[in-house]
């Protein structure tokens, strides 16, 4: 039965089986162990070879590197995302948006690829537009002409712009088409809700940034610092979830919020305006001012710049001329004048001055507007009637350098520090280059230069008991967080008393109830002020031709808070007809209603123009 | 298998623990054929397996270690294979996450784009020179002197008057600044802005006939103040467009 030879006791099996344990050293059999022992030594060593071959291969792939595959993978799937930061916005005072940005699509094409478009409709049926098809539908949506948009695709530019700054709505259209070589790239575009109204305060963006107004003096603010995003993607442009992220956030531009108060600017540019299209006058300008904080309200022009159209402007516009127009300031200065010699306790509002018709002094004959003989003037009354002559007389009690000096310490010839761009300097010669006539002339204004502005300063002074401050045109820069970076009104500088400001509110008071410009009042309120009629020197030199007119006031003038310029240039007319004492009295009355300023309940005063008291 | 008693009997006869016989003859099992004419070989053969017997413990171990291994390889795969599941399951889950992210960042930005589109409709509604010619449009016209109500001794003061309609003549009311001056900002889609346009247009066309016909005029008794005789003209085109919008006052 045994038959197998697997048989505990087959010595013929025996050994090789237990050969291992065998103590005898048989030939045939050490070899085959040892042949096996090489093969599997060399099949080991080969396959340790190849397995260090791959190792040192992953080495130098991986670690050493040394054309930076890694890197270039990475950076192929890696995508680094500029997060612009959003400019910030521009506020009037009551915050309403004066600027602000907003998205647009520009929009391009691959003009290379333009081929017919297959798409799914609602539907789902394919369809298939052609080439001319996709330029109908373009055409229609940018409402442009079918050649303009065929224009735009014809060609091998890998990058023609078809269309700028359009809508999100007209962008989603375009993407609707389903045209794979049609891009749209968001640009941020600045965007001017109130266009003209204070559009040259507010400045504006042309191609390389900010180019006037805020816009330009407040850049860095507004501008904000742009963020950064990077990050993988995966084939189908999905971001890879695990893969790197940095996020860097966008740091949006900060909010400033100006002291201009878009309904009274609206206001006084109308009226402004209307007073120079009916004169015909170069440019008119009017300033609103509080003065207790000689934050500005408005900053009008007849004609200013539309941000959201910069391009078609007049040059002159870009700027505030209030600011950035030095013009002869005439007889306003006289309050600057009278300022001085009641301050140096040379004159009172009732000193008497002999004036002549005629004043013929070191050679040089000064007239006055209208005619007249020989009166006995106080200096109220020289001042009410804006006579040249009686200035000269009470003016010259001061020497050269003390008129030069008291013009400066107003302010003349310096800059105010308002935050605009573009301020000019106004020209004030130092007193020893005056000549014969013009050391009598800057007692009236003539023969110096200021701006608009310059001039509201030293009657800010005046009304201000004496103190004058530095304009404000910011009222405050708030970041993102509503944190509010105040801009403080100033300390002020004392330029005259107490008791000579009130002095020269009586006289100015005394200007428009018994002077030359009594169209200046106010129905309700006691009003101050004082008119300015220059001639204006010829742009080209040589003389003068026109005039400038002006009225500043001040209301109510027995507690003096707002303040009102008005300036007109070369208005075309009767010399006596080209005043602004109307449109003064027009803003001036809106600004009261407008801040409820309760009516003066005081009566005007009167002081006397003549010293004889009885003379008319 | 009727002989495995035997095998036993044998076992414990040898004096040998009968697992460890066993396990030591199992190796060889599958090779035999058991029947009763093997016992007397089987029984040598088992002397001959007790021999080696300081070696029995090596035999018996790995039967046991192997059924652990093999759990231990079971418990391994599974725990492979469910954590790759959960980790691709994570993985689905993150994925459809980032998807539905990029859904929800397209309707962030629609979304923004049309707040942005509103409030800009909004604030060209708002901007004063359009107000201006909507309220124009309406018939409205600026109020005129206003009384004050003094609280603390009920007196008023000033003579309260009502609003006087916009003067007639275009020119008047234009003076008095009673009719917009002011063009609306551009790219603003109000009525009161098309409306604008429409009048400006007008104004320009006629302007424009104007100009030709004081060309005409100017033509035979020409001078040197030909531009500053245009520079009217288009002085006098824009009177023209402001008083079309006083018009529109007055209706």
């Amino acid at each position: 039965m045994d038959s197998t030879e697997d048989r505990p006791g087959d010595p013929s099996q025996e050994g090789p089986r237990d050969g291992r344990y065998a103590e005898g050293d048989h030939d045939p059999q050490t070899g085959e162990a040892q042949g096996i022992l090489r093969r599997s030594f060399i099949g080991i060593s080969a396959f340790l070879a190849m397995l260090a071959l791959l190792v040192g291969r992953l080495f130098y792939v991986q670690a050493i590197d040394p054309t930076g595959r890694a890197k270039k993978a990475l950076d192929d799937r890696r995508r680094t995302q500029k997060i612009p930061a959003l400019r910030g916005e521009i506020h009037d005072t009551e915050g309403n948006v004066l600027a602000r940005s907003i998205q647009r699509y520009k929009i391009t094409a691959d003009q290379t690829a333009v081929a017919p478009v297959k798409r799914f409709t609602k539907d789902k049926k394919q369809e298939e537009l052609s080439v001319q098809d996709v330029v109908y539908k373009l055409a229609d949506i940018l409402k442009k002409s079918d050649n303009e948009v065929k224009e735009s695709l014809d060609g091998d530019s890998k990058y023609a712009v078809v269309a700028e700054e359009v809508t999100p709505d007209v962008y989603n259209a375009i993407m609707d088409i389903g045209a794979d070589y049609i891009y749209g790239e968001p640009v941020s575009k600045r965007s001017y809700p109130d266009g003209s109204i204070g559009g040259s305060v507010v400045g504006f963006l042309n191609s390389d940034g900010a180019a006037g107004g805020i816009e330009l003096q407040f850049d860095k603010d507004l501008t904000g610092k742009d963020g950064e995003r990077v990050y993988e993607i995966s084939a189908d442009g999905i971001r890879i979830p695990v893969g790197e992220d940095i996020n860097q956030p966008a740091e949006d531009g900060k909010t400033v919020r100006l002291t201009i108060n878009r309904d009274i600017q609206y206001f006084a540019q109308q009226q402004v305006k209307a007073r120079a299209d009916e004169l015909k006058a170069e440019w008119g300008t009017a300033v609103v001012m509080r003065i207790k904080d000689a934050s500005i309200l408005a900053l009008a022009d007849s004609s200013m710049i539309d941000p959201n159209n910069y391009e078609d402007a007049d040059s002159g516009d870009f700027a505030a001329r209030a600011v950035s127009a030095a013009t002869e300031p005439g007889s306003t200065e006289k309050i600057l004048t009278t300022s001085a010699v009641l301050e140096e306790g040379l004159s009172t509002p009732t000193s008497g001055f002999d004036v002549p018709a005629e004043l013929h002094i070191d050679g040089q004959t000064f007239t006055d507007a209208f005619d007249h003989g020989a009166e006995k003037r106080t200096l109220t009354g020289i001042i009410a009637d804006s006579m040249n002559t009686g200035t000269v007389l009470a003016g010259k009690q001061l020497d050269k350098d003390q008129r030069h000096d008291w013009l400066k310490k107003f302010g003349v010839g310096s800059l105010t520090g308002i935050e605009l761009p573009g301020e000019s300097r106004g020209i004030l010669a130092p007193a020893k280059e005056w000549d014969e006539r013009q050391q009598y002339t800057v007692l009236f204004g003539q023969g110096v230069s200021q701006t608009p502005l310059q001039t509201m300063m030293a009657y800010q002074a005046v009304a201000n008991d004496g103190v004058q401050l530095k304009p404000r045109i910011i009222d405050a820069v708030v970041d993102k967080d509503g944190k509010e970076d105040k801009h403080p009104v100033s300390e002020g500088k004392r330029i005259i008393s107490k008791k000579t400001s009130q002095q020269v509110k009586d006289i100015m008071e005394t200007v428009v109830t018994e002077g030359g410009a009594k169209e200046a009042a106010v129905e309700g309120w006691r009003v101050g002020g004082k008119t300015g009629t220059a001639e204006a020197p010829a742009d080209k030199g040589g003389g003068y031709d026109g005039y400038t007119t002006s009225f500043i006031g001040v209301a109510p003038i027995d507690d003096p808070q707002y303040l009102v310029g008005i300036v007109l240039q070369r208005p075309q007319g009767e010399v006596t007809a080209i005043g602004c004492t109307t449109v003064f009295s027009k803003i001036m009355e809106k600004v009261l209603q407008y801040y409820k300023v309760p009516h003066s309940t005081s009566k005007p005063v009167e002081i006397p123009k003549f010293t004889d008291g009885d003379h008319e | 298998m009727s002989a495995e008693p035997q095998y036993t009997d044998s076992e414990t006869e040898n004096g040998v623990p009968a697992a460890l016989h066993l396990s030591a003859v199992k190796e060889r099992r599958n090779l035999r054929v058991v029947g009763d004419a093997e016992i007397q070989d089987e029984q040598h053969e088992l002397a001959e397996a007790a021999e080696p017997r300081r070696r029995k413990p090596l035999a018996v171990q790995p039967v046991a270690r192997r059924r652990r291994r093999l759990s231990m390889v079971v418990a391994t795969i599974l725990g492979v294979c469910v954590t790759l599941g959960v980790v691709l399951l994570l993985n689905i889950s993150m994925s459809s996450n980032q998807y539905d992210l990029v859904q929800l960042r397209d309707q962030e930005r629609s979304l923004s784009e049309e707040n942005q589109k509103i409030s800009q409709e909004n604030e060209y509604h708002q901007a004063p020179q359009n107000l201006a010619i909507r309220a124009s449009q309406l018939g409205m016209v600026s109020a005129s002197d206003q009384a004050q109500l003094d609280l603390k001794n009920s007196t008023v003061s000033g003579t309260p008057t009502p609003a006087e309609k916009a003067p007639s003549d275009p020119e008047d009311a234009k003076k008095n600044g009673q009719t917009n001056l002011i063009d609306p900002p551009k790219g603003s889609d109000t009525d009161a802005a098309k409306d604008a346009k429409k009048q400006k247009k007008q104004a320009e066309e006629e302007q424009k006939k104007q100009q030709d016909k004081d060309k005409k005029d100017s033509d035979s008794t020409k001078d040197e103040g030909s531009s500053t005789s245009d520079q009217q003209a288009n002085n006098g085109g824009n009177q023209g467009g402001n008083g079309q919008n006083a018009n529109h006052g007055n209706g």
